[in-house]
């Protein structure tokens, strides 16, 4: 993969109408309806959105796990979605992913050393020596002394540092892609600052990608450039993350502000938040899939599907009546 | 600042009453005394609630917060007579409830209590949902247990009922679910109507809504306080997140290392934090008024091993301020201005030694490119 040297300019990710659809016995569900979004070296994409939305599901088929139904995924300029099973696993190094459950996703019977090392050992790198010095190396990046974890099994580890060997395991084979899907959402207050600043700092130590999926919008708003807000499979609005925070134009961005709990016992609790469940992705509305939950909406919304547009450069929002700065009277301050 | 001591460290013998149980306007419902939780392990005795004395009153919420392991659920489950001394388990103290001593109380009759008088909802009802049995029979079930008068149908109707007071849109169709079928938020709110079936006075909910998103999360904390004004229930809320608990509760224990570190109301804990662990958990938390990349307060080191006595403070290999004192001397609840505050700490917030220490320390707090960040906590 030498491409970048053709285009350093190009982002590392991009992804075109990425369409994924599980076909089970209630019907099609329709998990994620065309999605488009860049992302580049050293910058860190957020994901928002409800449970069920389709964010897990995105981030998996833009590692083809499952294959999209159609769409594009170019890494680097190279097609993933075209690529076949061989050259992909060949490329797997540089696209990782960290889960939610840090325990689970890692095999309890071996020793912490050996669980770093294990993706050099599938990809054959280097000698045998060579491979524990790599996931020593890779254990002290993410602020594990390997003297005093190396052979410890990871039911001896906290929560936090299970995060920190997963993390470790992700990168040791020189990923540049790093997808989190809610890599902290299992974690107490203290052991996620302490992951949220490790993520931090390995992006920009290695320059990575990092496609971040939370749906607690202050770590989202913590660690991103830009953030990404969906809803039922789709994107309704994307922007630098201190433009959305202050200036959100979706109505469905401004509910979600408002459900964040402040830990400000005289902050007044916000009015305007979203009621009931989504809608099935099964069946979704027609139009705009938020209209069922929105107070604005009217005919044209069940109608016509309001396009993800352009309001402002950098920031784009999928709504036919944008909210206005002097909508945004009942948001909290930010 | 007065420095009262008000209370006793683990030394000293007899249930002597703390700020935190002494009883205030009104009588409390429950009045937990010196209460002490160990488990038997081969590492030793782990100390998971260590004479731990708080009250709560009718009508009142009270948040318990802490980190993962401070003893939260031990504390909850015990009150609830859930871990009941054995051969594994130690538990000694008071647990009054309505002028009953629960821990004297025979099983049979405690658990006569369950649901009628306390009940306890958990972090994913899943785990106490069936989930091989169609929910509609589950609560029909509880109804039953708690008014046998009642016939089959009646008890469905009430079920219905019940569905429909905790949000369940067309609760007579959803009967006939299984737990599976519904979203977490869903399941959330059938095992939130189980807990009231019987109308208890206390309700336990531990840990209710960390598993589920911000928006289910808002949903849920609302029913649960518009469920606890109608049937004017008193409510502890456990979390380790200070957000819940800011604007849902009346009074805050903070719980470290099986201790009541720090109690308030609500409003005094927040305007005047005077534990540094408070303080720390507080500063821990990413704003949304905070720009982007700004560097997190984790708070250094983890909680110490419950299972080795310590001798000082608790709190003292991860304090900023830690001196040597701390280390020698467990510090005893003391008061605050407001005599309902108190708080465990030789050198508390707003003290000298604490801020010429956190100032210090500040300077190391900055996001930085290098890799000494993710090394500062290990
Ligand atoms: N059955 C048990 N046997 C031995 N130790 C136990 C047992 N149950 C809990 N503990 C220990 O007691 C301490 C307190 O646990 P507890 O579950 O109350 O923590 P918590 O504050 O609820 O944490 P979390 O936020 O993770 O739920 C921990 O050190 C835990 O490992
Ligand atoms: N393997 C699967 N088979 C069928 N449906 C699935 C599968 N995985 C996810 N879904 C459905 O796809 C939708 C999106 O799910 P997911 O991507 O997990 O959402 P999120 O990560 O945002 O919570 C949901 O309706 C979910 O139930
Ligand atoms: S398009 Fe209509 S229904 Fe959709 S978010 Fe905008 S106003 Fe609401
Ligand atoms: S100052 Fe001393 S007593 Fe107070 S919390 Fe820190 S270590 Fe404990
Ligand atoms: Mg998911
Ligand atoms: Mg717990």
């Amino acid at each position: 993969m030498t491409h970048a040297d053709q285009d350093a300019d190009r982002p590392l990710l991009r992804v075109a109408d990425l369409v994924v659809e599980y076909h089970t016995r209630a019907g099609t569900v329709h998990a994620v309806s065309g999605v488009s979004f860049e992302l580049d070296r050293g910058e860190t994409l957020g994901v928002v959105g409800e449970s069920g939305c389709g964010k897990s599901t995105m981030a998996r088929s833009i590692l083809q796990m499952p294959r999209p139904l159609s769409g594009t995924v170019e890494f680097d300029g190279t097609d993933l979605t075209r690529l076949p099973g061989s050259s992909l696993r060949r490329l797997r190094p540089e696209l990782q992913m960290v889960f939610q459950d840090p325990v689970s996703s890692l095999n309890p019977r071996r020793k912490i050393r050996q669980i770093v090392a294990e993706p050099l050992t599938i990809w054959r790198r280097g000698t045998r020596a060579e491979r524990a010095a790599k996931a020593e190396e890779m254990l002290r990046a993410v602020g594990l002394d390997p003297a005093d974890y190396g052979d410890r099994h990871p039911t001896e580890l906290s929560g936090g540092q299970c995060q920190r060997v997963a993390i470790a395991r992700a990168l040791v084979a020189g990923a540049r892609l790093l997808v989190c899907d809610e890599p902290v959402s299992s974690l107490d207050v203290s052991l996620r600052a302490t992951v949220l600043n490790l993520i931090e700092d390995l992006r920009e130590r290695f320059d990575l990608a990092v496609l971040f999926i939370a749906h607690d919008l202050a770590v989202v708003k913590n660690v991103s450039d830009r953030v990404m807000v969906m809803y039922l499979g789709k994107v309704v609005e994307i922007a630098g993350a201190g433009e959305l925070y202050s200036r959100p134009a979706h109505p469905y961005t401004l509910a979600l502000l408002n459900s964040v709990p402040r830990p400000d016992p005289g902050a007044r609790r916000p009015e305007g938040v979203v009621a009931g469940d989504p809608p099935s992705p099964v069946d979704p509305p027609s139009g705009c899939r938020f209209r069922t939950r929105c107070a604005m909406a009217n005919d044209v919304c069940a109608r016509e599907e309001p396009p993800l547009t352009a309001i402002r450069p950098g920031h784009a929002v999928a709504c036919h009546f944008p909210l206005q700065a002097a909508d945004l009277s009942r948001q909290p301050e930010a | 600042m007065s420095a009262k001591p008000t209370g006793n460290p683990v030394s000293a013998a007899g249930p002597a009453p703390d700020a935190a149980a002494s009883p205030a306007t009104a009588a409390p419902l429950l009045e937990v005394v010196d209460l002490c939780t160990g488990f038997h392990t081969p590492r030793g005795l782990v100390r998971a609630v260590d004479h731990v004395s708080i009250a709560v009153r009718p009508e009142e919420t009270l948040g318990i917060v802490g980190e993962s392991g401070s003893g939260k659920s031990v504390f909850a489950r015990s009150v609830m007579g859930l871990i009941a001394p054995g051969q594994r388990v130690e538990r000694t103290g008071r647990i009054m409830f309505a002028g009953r001593d629960l821990v004297r109380l025979p099983r049979r009759e405690l658990r006569k209590m369950w649901g009628s008088e306390i009940a306890m909802v958990l972090q994913d009802p899943l785990t106490s949902l069936n989930p091989v049995t169609r929910i509609g029979r589950q609560i029909s079930e509880t109804v039953r247990r708690h008014r046998p008068e009642l016939s089959r149908g009646e008890a469905e109707a009430a079920s219905v009922e019940l569905l429909r007071s905790v949000g369940i849109p067309e609760p007579a169709k959803r009967m006939h679910a299984y737990p599976h079928q519904l979203s977490g938020g869903m399941r959330q709110r059938v095992g939130i109507a189980i807990a009231l079936a019987g109308n208890p006075r206390l309700l336990f909910a531990d840990e209710p809504t960390t598993a589920l998103d911000v928006t289910v999360q808002h949903q849920i904390l609302d029913l649960l306080g518009r469920q606890q004004a109608e049937r004017h229930m008193a409510m502890v809320l456990v979390t380790h997140d200070l957000g819940v608990v800011a604007t849902r509760t009346d009074r805050i224990a903070v719980m470290y290392a099986g201790r009541i570190v720090e109690t308030a109301p609500t409003r005094t804990l927040f305007a005047n934090v005077m534990m540094p662990y408070t303080r720390a958990l507080l500063d821990a938390l990413p704003r949304l008024e905070e720009p982007s990349h700004t560097r997190l307060n984790a708070i250094p080191g983890h909680p110490p091993n419950l299972a080795v006595p310590m001798p000082g403070c608790r709190f003292a290999d991860r304090c900023p301020a830690a001196r040597r004192k701390c280390r020698e001397q467990e510090p005893p609840l003391v008061q605050a201005d407001d005599p309902e505050h108190s708080y465990r700490c030789w050198y508390p917030v707003g003290s000298p030694e604490y801020e010429s220490s956190a100032a210090a320390g500040t300077e190391t707090t900055e996001r930085s490119g290098s890799d000494q960040g993710a090394m500062r906590e290990r």
